[in-house]
């Protein structure tokens, strides 16, 4: 952890540099970290302690780098990172369950990683999942709008932020794109 | 889409909802003028806005969390006492997460075990289990509620108490409350009768089985994603809540009185209630008015600072007025809560059924354009939810469904079903059935039990177009057929008997034939074809009806003495079902006997019968262009509607194809415009129980009603049979689309359990005597089998091979013979054989057909069905042979299936007057007595068994419901 903690803050000064090369780098770090994390919260939950509802990646981001030496463009770009990654973390744990139930497949995480008890909600995160792919063709923002708030945990407030749009476009985004992703999910015809 | 058009979407969809709630419609409409898929588009995102409610708001990490553990209930310091964990396994359940709490418990997510599916179980609060006389009382109304099985209903499964832990688990919802959808904000009009049709339509579903709710309100009313209401709590609500639910607010303090009955949340109580008088449907009719009141205005009916000025305001204040509180709300609505809301419970809606209707009429009456009597599915989905409520058809039909195979190709039949214009035109929670179209495709003729008998309706299929129900004399009328010239139906009347004639707007009905049923017009409309027999069978899915003696007959349209079209035995079997070629030259029909099933075809002039197919197709029908010929068959495990090419001179081209597998989902009764625009059908399913019912051993009278023992509804529950300890029950579920197998049930219904060892055996043929082992057939390199199976073990064994022309085999009480049905120059009679082979022996020599036999419990004699032409009857039989004695007389049918322990009575499965019901036949008296009162002929009974301490007659029940749908045809 420490050693990666340290690299992470130089890719991200690197970043903050105008290298861009050093976020495609951050992105499997990020990736690690976060799914280190998820793996300490959710064996910790099932131990019997409360989960603090603070913004996981809130809290993983004071980890990882001095916030007060990323100005305030980077961290809106390390949170729309971060929430990608979280997708990809979540999704591929709910994927694995799934494809175990079926009786095999390939895995994108190894099993003894995925708790048991995601299962109650696998198969609502995959269907999200899948309703934001093609809500991104239909209107990028909104499908952002959605992996901030919904992976990311981000407040509508930091997604504002991160998309330099108001509050009031996230908060309309975030209405209308609901609707929609329910009613992909619905399997509603749609559209002519 | 373009982006131009989703633009227009998203600003259409948030000026919409800026706006007031009660100027969203107009909006709308403005926005859309002239564009009925951009209104459509926005509106269905606007559905969906209503039901989001929590949908996301919580980070996907804080819900898999959360999935992981179990948060503790805020602020409940018993919580730890009563925690469940993950992944805990109590009975046959796993916990797999909380999902809510309340006054009346905690509830979570689990799976199922042994059926593997979703519950949700409901852990009533300890304090409960410790008041024996409470516990006893819930588990009676628990287990009457469960017996309700409706698609606006939520689901008990079961109800049960582990270490001492009562839980009920029931169906699994996604979605959120009336409460949360409420949430002091008015809800649009359009919506409030969508959700108030499917309430009523709950509710009635209930009252009319004789429960009440009597807590009725908002947080009681689930709305799952698709739209679709489930009541909850049905009869128990009242026992569940000794505490008030820690969030409703200071005048909702639930009420003891002194008997320890709990009373429902004040605000909601009808008068009576208040009163603390005895309560029946009417109440429920009152809340439901509250709540109508709540969803048009955003606030309560009857709301006060504190309880007792509620109460008083309930007995002697009238609402705000609707025409002040919501002044937009249409006239009529506004009617109907205020006769819900009457003191007096003689002025209200004397029953939900009416209500559903008033509400219904207001949807149809075009309250807005965009409720139309004929109702493109909101979405594939709800396309889904309908019928899998309806049919418990399940995920596989949805799956069916939307991957279904494209349309096939134009053929030279030249027509083509159109399936992406599938349409839903009737709604109602009975059987709506038989459907026929108006020469011109605009109205709909049906069958439909809506009200309880079933009668003819007739139904515009323009949008905004309304029902106007054609017969009303309770006579059972089915089958209507449009006369070419579209002025009159002709229709089947089971009751008053024959085949009839009415006005197709309305009038007098006049009798055209005073037997038969299935009438059919010829293309010219001078005559009517019908088949002899009567349709005996209405309850059934999948069986065309025919009884052997069947012919087909001819009546002049404006009156006359029928004319005899076919003769018996030519071809042989009943005769049945038949439908005219467009040009009139020829009738097609079934003809079926007990091992023979075929397509017909004769002239008009009754010469030449030919067998057109090959095949057991059923519900045949022309093409509009006379060029292809439709039905139904039955394909291994699915069902495939298939078309047979014509020559001009009616004969075959080629073979029949398949134009869709559908799955598991039967087309019934597909019909065509006589202008070859539209076809409808009728989407039907039967949901299938085993039920009890409790008899005196001394006098074998029934003393209680019958109960339900399983609650799984799909498949047929075939031959139960009790294990001669009575401790247990074996039977066969068959279904279409799986594997089937053996299942065993406690006598009280608990611990149901399917067999793994047995998939895609058949029906039981017996128990062992010492009730370790089930004997049942199974099929084995494409040959029919005997095999046993030790229940505790699972242990197989195969015991001999069968022969393939004999079927029904039952195992004698000692477990060393077996009877059954043999075939011989086509006439079924009993034999019997030792079990481990040897010579087989003729114990019946009827020239008619005798039976399925069935042993006495000293095995020394054998009760049958025999089959003479004006029904079956029940013969006993000696087992080492003799001549067989009649016990039954009754025209009607005679399935017996079990023996009173002593061996004095024979219960069977018996239809008299069109409705089938359980009776048993002394042998000593001859008396026969009926044991169940079923009055529905979309319903059938059969295999009554006797448990062996003769206090229980177990036996299977199915009801068959379902509705109408439309499709173009080009």
């Amino acid at each position: 952890m420490s050693e990666s903690y340290g690299e992470i803050t130089q890719l991200l000064q690197a970043w903050r540099g105008g290298d861009n090369q050093a976020l495609e780098k951050l992105t499997p770090q990020v990736y690690r970290e976060l799914h280190q994390a998820a793996r300490r919260a959710m064996s910790r939950e099932r131990e019997g302690h409360t989960l603090q509802p603070t913004a996981l990646i809130n809290e993983l981001y004071l980890r990882l780098s001095d916030l007060r030496s990323v100005d305030w463009q980077n961290r809106a770009h390390f949170f729309a990172l971060c929430a990608r990654q979280m997708r990809r973390i979540l999704t591929d744990l709910a994927r694995a369950h799934q494809s175990e139930k079926r009786g095999g497949g390939a895995f994108v995480v190894s099993l003894d990683e995925a708790p048991d008890v995601v299962s109650a909600t696998n198969a609502e995160m995959i269907a999200v999942d899948d309703a934001l792919k093609a809500l991104a063709l239909v209107d990028e923002r909104k499908s952002k709008v959605v992996e901030l708030r919904f992976f990311g945990g981000l407040s509508v407030e930091e997604t504002a932020e991160v998309l330099k749009v108001s509050p009031d476009t996230v908060a309309r985004d975030w209405r209308l794109a609901k609707a929609w992703l329910l009613r992909e999910m619905s399997g509603t015809a749609h559209g002519t | 889409m373009e982006p131009e058009r989703w633009h227009k979407v998203e600003s259409i969809f948030n000026r919409v909802l800026d706006a007031g709630v009660n100027r969203r419609e107009s909006v709308l409409r403005e926005c859309c003028a002239g564009d009925e898929d951009l209104r459509r588009e926005v509106e269905s995102l606007l559905a969906q806005h209503e039901v989001a409610g929590k949908f996301i708001e919580a980070p996907a990490f804080v819900a898999v969390a959360s999935a992981a553990s179990l948060p503790q209930p805020r602020g409940a310091e018993n919580a730890n006492k009563g925690a469940v964990a993950a992944n805990a396994v109590i009975g046959h359940y796993r916990i797999l997460r909380k999902i809510g709490s309340g006054g009346m418990g905690t509830v979570y997510e689990a799976e199922d075990i042994r059926l593997r599916r979703s519950v949700a179980l409901k852990f009533l609060p300890e304090e409960f289990a410790e008041d024996a006389h409470w516990v006893q009382r819930f588990r009676i109304e628990a287990r009457a509620a469960s017996a309700l099985n409706h698609a606006h209903i939520c689901t008990i499964y079961e109800v049960d108490e582990v270490e001492g832990r009562l839980f009920i688990a029931m169906e699994l919802l996604k979605g959120q409350t009336l409460k949360e959808m409420i949430a002091g904000k008015p809800l649009p009009v359009k919506t409030i009768l969508d959700l108030g049709v499917q309430i009523a339509a709950g509710i009635d579903a209930a009252h009319s089985k004789g429960i009440v709710h009597r807590d009725i309100k908002p947080a009681n009313i689930f709305v799952t994603r698709q739209r679709q209401v489930k009541i909850l709590d049905f009869g128990i609500a009242k026992l569940t809540r000794p505490h008030a639910d820690p969030d409703e607010t200071a005048s909702d303090l639930a009420h003891h009185t002194r008997t320890g009955m709990v009373l429902g949340t004040v605000g909601y109580m009808s008068p009576e209630q208040v009163r603390g008088e005895a309560v029946d449907h009417h109440s429920d009719i009152f809340s439901f008015g509250a709540i109508l009141y709540e969803m048009l205005t955003g606030r309560r009916a009857f709301e006060k600072p504190t309880a007792p000025e509620t109460m008083s305001a309930i007995l002697n204040e009238e609402p705000p007025e609707l025409s002040q509180t919501a002044p937009s709300a249409p006239l009529g609505l506004q009617r109907v809560v205020q006769r819900c809301l009457e003191k007096n419970p003689a002025q209200r809606f004397q029953s939900a059924a009416d209500l559903a209707f008033a509400l219904q009429a207001l949807t149809e009456s075009g309250t807005s354009a965009a409720v139309g009597a004929v109702r493109k599915p909101r979405s594939r989905w709800a396309w889904v939810t309908a019928v899998g409520a309806l049919a418990a058809v399940g995920l596989a039909a949805a799956i069916w469904y939307l991957h279904r195979p494209p349309p096939a190709p134009v053929v030279p039949a030249g027509i083509t079903l159109d399936h992406a214009s599938l349409t839903q035109v009737t709604a109602s929670s009975g059987a709506d059935r038989d459907p026929s179209l108006s020469p011109d495709g605009s109205l709909l003729a049906y069958s439909s039990s809506q009200n309880g008998s079933f009668e003819i309706y007739v139904k515009s299929l323009a949008p905004g177009g309304r029902e106007m129900q054609l017969t009303s004399d309770g006579g059972q009328n089915f089958q209507p057929a449009w006369s070419p010239d579209g002025k009159l139906i002709a229709y089947y009347s089971q009751k008053r008997g024959g085949i009839w004639l009415i006005p197709a707007l309305g009038g007098t009905a006049r009798l055209l034939a005073s037997f038969g049923s299935n009438p059919a017009w010829s293309p010219d409309g001078t005559k009517i074809a019908f088949q002899s027999a009567e349709t005996t069978d209405l309850g059934q899915t999948t069986i065309p009806n025919s009884l052997p003696s069947s012919t087909l007959w001819i009546v002049a349209s404006q009156g006359g003495a029928p004319v005899q079209l076919t003769r018996p035995g030519n071809p042989s079997g009943g005769h049945s079902d038949p439908v005219w070629s467009p040009d009139g030259k020829r009738i097609i029909f079934n003809a079926e006997s007990l091992n023979d099933w075929g397509v017909w075809s004769v002239s008009a002039s009754g010469s030449e019968p030919q067998r057109l197919l090959p095949l057991d197709g059923f519900d045949l029908v022309y093409a509009p262009n006379g060029k292809a010929l439709y039905f139904l068959l039955r394909k291994g495990r699915s069902w495939h509607l298939m078309r047979a090419t014509l020559s001009p001179s009616g004969s075959l081209v080629g073979d029949p194809e398949m134009i869709e597998n559908t799955g598991k989902v039967l087309y019934r009764r597909l019909r065509f415009s006589a202008d070859g625009r539209f076809a409808a059908f009728s989407e039907v399913s039967s949901a299938n129980s085993l039920q009890s019912v409790r008899v005196s051993p001394a006098t074998g009278m029934a003393i209680g009603v019958p109960e339900l023992l399983t609650h799984d509804t799909n498949g047929r529950k075939i031959g139960p049979r009790f294990s001669p300890d009575g401790k247990k029950i074996a039977f066969w579920v068959g279904q279409t689309g799986v594997w089937s197998s053996e299942w065993l049930v406690d006598p009280d219904g608990k611990n149901a359990r399917q067999l793994d060892a047995t998939p895609d055996s058949g029906v039981l043929a017996g128990w062992s005597p010492d009730s370790r082992r089930i004997v049942y057939i199974g099929y084995q390199n494409g040959h029919m089998t005997l095999e046993s199976l030790d229940i505790d073990s699972g242990i197989k064994a195969h015991l001999r091979d069968l022969g393939d022309n004999d079927s029904f085999y039952r195992l004698s009480p000692d477990g060393k013979q077996i009877a059954f049905n043999h075939w011989q120059d086509g006439v079924l009679n009993v034999w019997t054989q030792p079990v481990e082979g040897g010579p087989a022996k003729q114990l019946t020599f009827d020239k008619e057909g005798i039976g399925y036999p069935i042993w006495a419990p000293d095995g020394k004699s054998i009760i049958a069905e025999s089959h003479p032409s004006s029904g079956s009857q029940i013969v006993w039989i000696p087992s080492d042979g003799g001549a067989p004695v009649q016990l039954t007389h009754d025209p009607g049918e005679s399935f017996p299936r079990g023996w009173s322990p002593d061996g004095d009575k024979i219960v069977f499965a018996g239809l008299r007057d069109g409705i089938w019901n359980i009776y048993w036949v002394s042998r000593r008296t001859g008396a026969e007595k009926q044991i169940t009162h079923y009055a529905k002929a979309n319903a059938f009974v059969r295999y009554p068994d006797w448990s062996p301490r003769g206090d229980q007659i177990v036996y299977e029940y199915s009801e068959t419901n379902g509705n109408i749908w439309l499709m173009r045809v080009k």
